[in-house]
């Protein structure tokens, strides 16, 4: 070919490839990517549990990191545990380090011993009377007897009535848990726990990568030998989830990009067919990210780098486009020949894609919409752009490939009663071992499992269990939410007395409304009065009367208190421990109480019905109620689905024996994947269920071109190796997806590579019309 | 010291003295100790007010007249512990264990010693100045306490029969 030739042939395709890569860049700087979770996981049924879970996912809570280190000798962890806190406190990127040393720290210790009078229940006007004094300092004079003396002599002279050991019990709480050298251990095995509070916001990354960055500076400045550190929290599986996905959508786009690329170079041997084919693709993939973009206002890095692995599909339409041209056809040539099965393969692949788009998970719907709007875009410039520049540059297969292979491929159809072995075997296996239904909702979500199981692990350890069963107040303010909480104290304790619940953490224990605090600062006598009661109950008592001085002087500053409110309490440890049990949402405030342990769900729940404002919420099963529904949806738009593409196929194939023979390819190979997945020790869950439509949906494709009243031997060789190409693109783009660290893009990756092999497979087998006897030599 | 280590087991009664600033007459009491090798110590306090005080190896139990029993692990409470090292350490003639926590200086002759217990840890030191234990020969005589905001607690000790 000459130069002039060759000019003429690249114009068209490469002003199409710049006009696909300005269309590409326009979109990418319009579009936003995310990679966090929050928006991933579906939102609850009801407006309590909605708020419940996003305040899980994205409230106060989620800064809290749980550090552990193990494998040394117990001193030595210690060690490195004490190490470690006071690297953390160097730092400056914690609110607050703990573990295990010191409980109330000197500032917090002041603060609550300043303001013991507002906020511990021990003030009451009777609490101040002289026989209540008496029997206060009667008290003290014992202590000081005994042992216990220092404390009494620490605390006791200055707060007779004991509110500040009253508050000292509600913040110690009753956590028993192991000291080595005054370090917090778990109960049965060395294992040196820490606590920590980021202060970046739990669902700010670069802050996080920043709080991670200084927990391993401080894990190493402690010279930890052989010990291992452990970090967990909702934090710390934000950001790894967000890592894993950052260096998929890398793994995804560049590895898919270069496999297709090779394997098409391989199959067509000629740069110009990779260049063709990529003006679709690229159309395609902006099409998805723009649609994904206008329907969601983002685009999450999972849909992104999904997007990417779509390209296996989506590559398909050329590929068949150009795979089937016979050298020199005209440009509606080829159409005419596949058209109609080309229509119905599209067709199919867009309903088999309704399972995602109508998943009601946000990040599955995310998937689906780029998906359809890639395929139907891609399919679109296949049909209207591609002809052109195919016959302007003169693409066509290397050639045919030599008729006598198909034929002796074909002859294996002669046999194909055996293909239904398989089949059987499959249904045999799934009758003996029926598949096992996911009905966790935190197992579809981005978090590794075994970074789930660590996380577990160490908060039981560390006698923080997760949040199970809450209920959840709301008012107009924080003081009414406080004043609710008082009123329902008396049903919280009721219910620790009946055993339902061990206990519960709510705000008020901690902050009293500023009416009960009114009422306390009332109850105060002032200072003449106690003055002469404290003489008075101190009659025949060794005390001197100076003793009492502090005494005096902190009743006094207290009754010139002003209320404390929320926003009054700076101290770290303090807010820390209101924040998530206090906050305030879409112009709302909630309280949470949460139940220590319940023992009697049932009775925790009837205690609150009726109640108006509070709600009870069982996240557990909540959640799983969010999978059951979503899954049964799944199910639902896979009948859907199969209608559809039953309906499409009969009026595309108007024959009931080829639509019987595609439907028994699917079916088949539909079986045999579930068995497969099955003995793979896979749960099924949505997301299988949602990529076996979309595995159905490509698997279509080539039991519809296998089904097509085939013309000669030359056009048929054509569609073979066409559809194998096809096929192995969407195994290795599929197949890549197993290297995932996401587990959704795992799940789907191995369901869709598995259901597309086993689809080509049984569509060549059953999809196609048995081959003449004796065709073969 | 290893000549007080070589005592297995050693009963004895006390008095003890408490003085507190805030308080116009000292506070007395009296009962009777026990220690058996390497980690047990009990101080029974037999009046005015009863009080069972034991210690074995970690853990402190407290049961006072007329309140709840305290269980305390010594490790979380490095003040505590320090206070019980300061009489469980001479009774074991055990120097590692005291100077744990203080910075030990002895005196005097082996017929009538003299040791001097200074803390060393702040958290210590916030609530402790310093235990001044007197003895003669392998017995201990007195343990003096002294609080960092100078209430005292002097212990007499006599070997029981």
């Amino acid at each position: 070919m000459n130069t002039a030739g060759r000019m003429r042939r690249a114009a068209p395709i490469l002003l199409a490839l710049l006009a696909a890569l300005l269309i590409g860049a326009a979109v990418s700087r319009f579009i936003n990517v995310r990679s966090d979770i929050a928006d991933f996981l579906p939102q609850g049924r009801t407006d309590a549990a909605r708020l419940m879970l996003q305040e899980l996912r994205s409230g106060a809570g989620t800064n809290l990191i749980l550090a552990a280190v193990e494998g040394a000798p117990p001193g030595e962890l210690a060690r490195i545990s004490r190490g470690l806190a006071e690297g953390l406190d160097r730092s400056a990127q914690f609110a607050f380090v703990n573990n295990g040393a010191q409980v109330l720290d000197s500032a917090d210790e002041q603060f609550l011993l300043a303001h013991r009078y507002l906020l511990s229940g021990v003030t009451t006007p009777a609490a101040f009377t002289t026989d209540a004094l008496r029997q206060d300092l009667q008290g003290l004079l014992a202590q000081m007897q005994s042992s216990a003396a220092p404390l009494a002599v620490r605390y006791g002279l200055a707060d007779p009535p004991g509110a500040f050991l009253d508050l000292a019990k509600t913040w110690l709480g009753q956590s028993r848990i192991r000291t080595v050298d005054g370090v917090w251990f778990a109960a049965d095995r060395d294992r040196a726990m820490l606590l920590a509070r980021s202060r970046a916001a739990g669902l700010d990354l670069a802050g996080q990568d920043a709080a991670d960055a200084a927990i391993r500076a401080a894990f190493a400045g402690t010279h930890p030998g052989p010990a291992r550190l452990l970090v967990t929290g909702p934090a710390v599986f934000a950001r790894e989830a967000a890592d894993g996905i950052r260096a998929d959508v890398r793994l995804l786009s560049t590895v898919s990009a270069v496999l297709i690329a090779a394997l098409l170079l391989w199959r067509f041997r000629s740069l110009w067919v990779v260049g063709v084919i990529a003006v679709p693709i690229m159309l395609s993939i902006a099409a998805g990210a723009l649609a994904v973009q206008i329907v969601f206002g983002f685009v999450h890095g999972i849909t992104f780098g999904f997007g990417m692995t779509m390209l296996g599909v989506i590559v398909d339409y050329p590929v068949l486009l150009i795979g089937h041209r016979k050298q020199a056809e005209a440009a509606g040539g080829t159409l005419r020949r596949i058209g109609a099965s080309f229509n119905l393969a599209v067709a199919s692949a867009a309903l088999g894609l309704t399972g995602m788009v109508f998943s009601g998970f946000p990040g599955i719907s995310q998937l689906g919409v780029f998906s359809v709007t890639g395929v139907l875009a891609g399919a679109a410039a296949t049909r209207w752009i591609l002809p052109r520049l195919i016959v302007a540059a003169d693409l066509a297969p290397v050639s045919a490939g030599e008729p006598g292979r198909v034929l002796r491929a074909e002859h294996l159809r002669h046999w194909r009663v055996w293909g239904l072995v398989p089949v059987l075997a499959a249904i045999i296996v799934l009758i003996a071992h029926p598949p096992l239904l996911e009905r966790d909702l935190a197992n579809l979500s981005p978090i590794p499992r075994q970074a789930r199981d660590l996380d577990t692990a160490l908060r039981s350890e560390i006698g923080a269990p997760d949040v199970g069963q809450v209920v959840m107040l709301r008012g107009a303010s924080a003081e009414a939410v406080l004043r609710q909480e008082e009123q329902i104290l008396p049903v919280i304790d009721g219910l620790q007395k009946d055993g339902a619940i061990d206990g519960a953490d709510l705000a008020v224990r901690f902050l009293p409304s500023i009416a009960i605090q009114q009422a306390r600062i009332a109850a105060l006598p002032d200072d003449a009065t106690l003055r002469a009661r404290l003489t008075e109950a101190a009659q025949g008592l060794p005390f001197r009367p100076e003793a009492f001085a502090p005494f005096l002087a902190d009743v006094a500053a207290s009754r010139a208190m002003a209320p404390l409110a929320l926003a009054d309490i700076r101290n770290p440890l303090i807010a820390a421990r209101l924040q998530p049990l206090l906050f305030q949402r879409d112009g709302g405030w909630y309280g949470l109480v949460v139940p220590q342990r319940v023992n009697d769900a049932a009775r925790f729940a009837a205690a609150f019905r009726g109640m108006q404002n509070a709600v009870y919420v069982d996240i557990r099963s909540e959640t799983n109620g969010i999978v059951g529904f979503y899954t049964a949806q799944a199910w639902r738009w896979l009948a859907f689905g199969g209608a559809a593409v039953l309906l499409a196929l009969a009026i595309g194939l108007r024959d009931p024996w080829r639509v019987a023979r595609v439907l028994l390819a699917l079916a088949a190979a539909g079986v045999v994947t579930i068995a497969v997945l099955t003995l793979a020790g896979q749960r099924l869950s949505l997301i299988h269920i949602v990529a076996l439509q979309f595995a159905a949906g490509v698997g279509l494709d080539y039991a519809l071109f296998f089904a097509r009243i085939q013309l000669d031997d030359e056009e048929r060789a054509r569609t073979l190796r066409t559809l194998v190409t096809c096929n192995a693109m969407t195994l290795l783009t599929f197949g890549l997806l197993a290297f995932c660290h996401t587990p959704l893009l795992r799940d789907i990756g191995l369901t869709v590579a598995c259901g597309a092999f086993a689809c080509i497979v049984f569509a060549f087998l059953f999809a196609g019309p048995a081959p003449a006897r004796g065709s073969v030599a | 010291m290893a000549r007080l280590a070589a005592i297995p087991q050693r009963r004895a009664t006390f008095t003890e003295d408490r003085h507190f600033a805030a308080l116009t007459s000292d506070l007395q009491s009296q009962g009777w100790l026990l220690y058996q090798r390497p980690s047990f110590l009990q101080k029974m306090t037999t009046g005015p007010l009863p009080e069972n005080l034991t210690v074995q190896g970690d853990t402190l139990r407290d049961t006072p007249a007329n309140r709840a029993e305290r269980l305390i692990s010594l490790d979380s409470q490095p003040e505590i512990e320090a206070l019980v090292d300061a009489v469980r350490g001479p009774l074991s003639g055990d120097l590692a264990m005291l100077r744990k926590h203080y910075q030990v200086t002895a005196s005097g002759t082996l017929e009538s010693w003299h040791l001097a217990l200074g803390p060393t840890e702040p958290p210590v030191q916030r609530l402790l100045h310093d235990v001044a234990i007197d003895g003669t020969d392998t017995d201990i005589r007195t343990i003096r306490i002294t609080q960092a905001n100078g209430d005292t607690q002097t212990m007499t000790i006599a070997p029981a029969p």
